[in-house]
């Protein structure tokens, strides 16, 4: 294959998949993320624990487990079909809610000790994100970057080295 | 398919960790300077892909690609989807970094055997090469969902039922996936020959 040649499929190559890349961007706007969030706000003496999908779905019984400071399991229970789940609290301690939504989906939750006991506490919510663009450029950036460093490494490797490294 | 952090237990964590490092250090081995930018921008779209929620079935599936990733790169699938894994787990919170090589393994194995079983194929009548293509997008998934299920053995009492709900819940994922490249092939036949593997040097 002559270089020049080469050259001219590498350039090709590049735009078809920065065109394609660009593509599965744009089809991210109806995307989602399969995280599992989960929150915990007390009312009274009882803990109240929501959960759900990053889609939006609720987890339907999900592993529920409360740890206390010291890592000993206090209580478990299953989230209903609203993701939802609540319990009293067991004793004035940080509290560690954990969620095994199963497939190795799991998230956490604490509750410091000094929230245990005030009357009520304001609900906690993690805000709602959007879809992480930022991130997602990020990565991508990261990437290429990561590609460039091994490509400039393997290049100088090329010249300075033997000739003969043809396996493709 | 991501596992989170802190469900398995050390020892799934270090030989996933192992066989991940073994997969990835064939892999850079095999990464000659020529293949550097298709392996950069698969992994993007690996990275990416994760992001494409899939509303049908009955659970939370999203769109994976290692089935294209392997076909493409071959062996050079370990390190583009442990870099995109890392982002997806520093960037995006799915998986972890402690499960880091364990998703690895769960998703790169699968496209590397895709590709050596699919590959020899692309080169034939174009009907056979599709038909091969799908299998090798449907195929990945599918062995994706079994190697989750084993890592997860160790932790959850039931190796059939995990398996057969991640199998499940996947089963329109596998299908998209099938379809996704064959298209991609199909295209890259056509275009871009090349850039299939084991095209036929001059």
């Amino acid at each position: 294959m002559k270089p020049e040649h080469f050259k001219y499929n590498l350039a090709k190559s590049i735009f078809f998949l920065l065109l394609v890349s660009c593509f599965v961007l744009i089809l991210t706007a109806a995307a989602d993320a399969h995280r599992v969030n989960l929150f915990a706000w007390i009312e009274g003496d009882t803990v109240y624990v929501e959960s759900k999908f990053g889609s939006g779905r609720r987890v339907n019984a999900g592993k529920i487990t409360v740890f206390d400071s010291g890592g000993n399991e206090l209580l478990s229970g299953m989230t209903n079909e609203n993701g939802e789940f609540s319990f009293k609290v067991p004793k004035k301690t940080d509290l560690k809610i954990v969620l095994n939504a199963g497939e190795g989906h799991r998230a956490e939750w604490s509750i410091p000790a000094t929230e245990i006991g005030l009357t009520t506490t304001e609900k906690r919510q993690p805000t709602e994100e959007s879809l992480p663009v930022k991130n997602i450029l990020i990565g991508i950036g990261c990437i290429f970057g990561l590609s460039a460093i091994v490509a400039a490494i393997r290049k100088r490797k090329k010249n300075s080295g033997h000739h003969g490294d043809t396996e493709m | 398919m991501h596992i989170s952090e802190g469900v398995l237990s050390g020892s799934v964590l270090i030989s996933g960790g192992a066989l991940a490092a073994i997969g990835t250090a064939i892999g850079l081995k095999k990464l000659n300077y020529d293949r550097i930018a298709k392996a950069g921008i698969l992994s993007a779209a690996f990275f990416v892909a994760s992001l494409i929620h899939v509303p049908i079935g009955p659970a939370n599936a999203h769109l994976i690609l290692n089935g294209l990733v392997g076909l493409l790169l071959g062996w050079a699938a370990f390190p583009a989807i442990l870099v995109a894994l890392v982002l997806q787990a520093v960037l995006f919170q799915f998986g972890g970094i402690t499960a880091l090589g364990v998703n690895t393994i769960i998703m790169a194995l699968p496209a590397v055997l895709c590709y050596l079983i699919c590959s020899p194929f692309l080169h034939k009548k174009s009907t056979l090469a599709l038909a091969a293509a799908f299998v090798c997008g449907f195929l990945s998934v599918l062995l994706s969902a079994l190697v989750l299920g084993l890592a997860l053995v160790f932790t959850e009492e039931n190796f059939f039922e995990v398996a057969a709900i991640v199998i499940g819940a996947h089963i329109p994922v596998m299908i998209i996936e099938g379809l996704i490249t064959a298209m991609c092939v199909a295209f890259l036949k056509k275009v871009q020959p090349t850039m299939l593997p084991g095209f036929p040097e001059k």
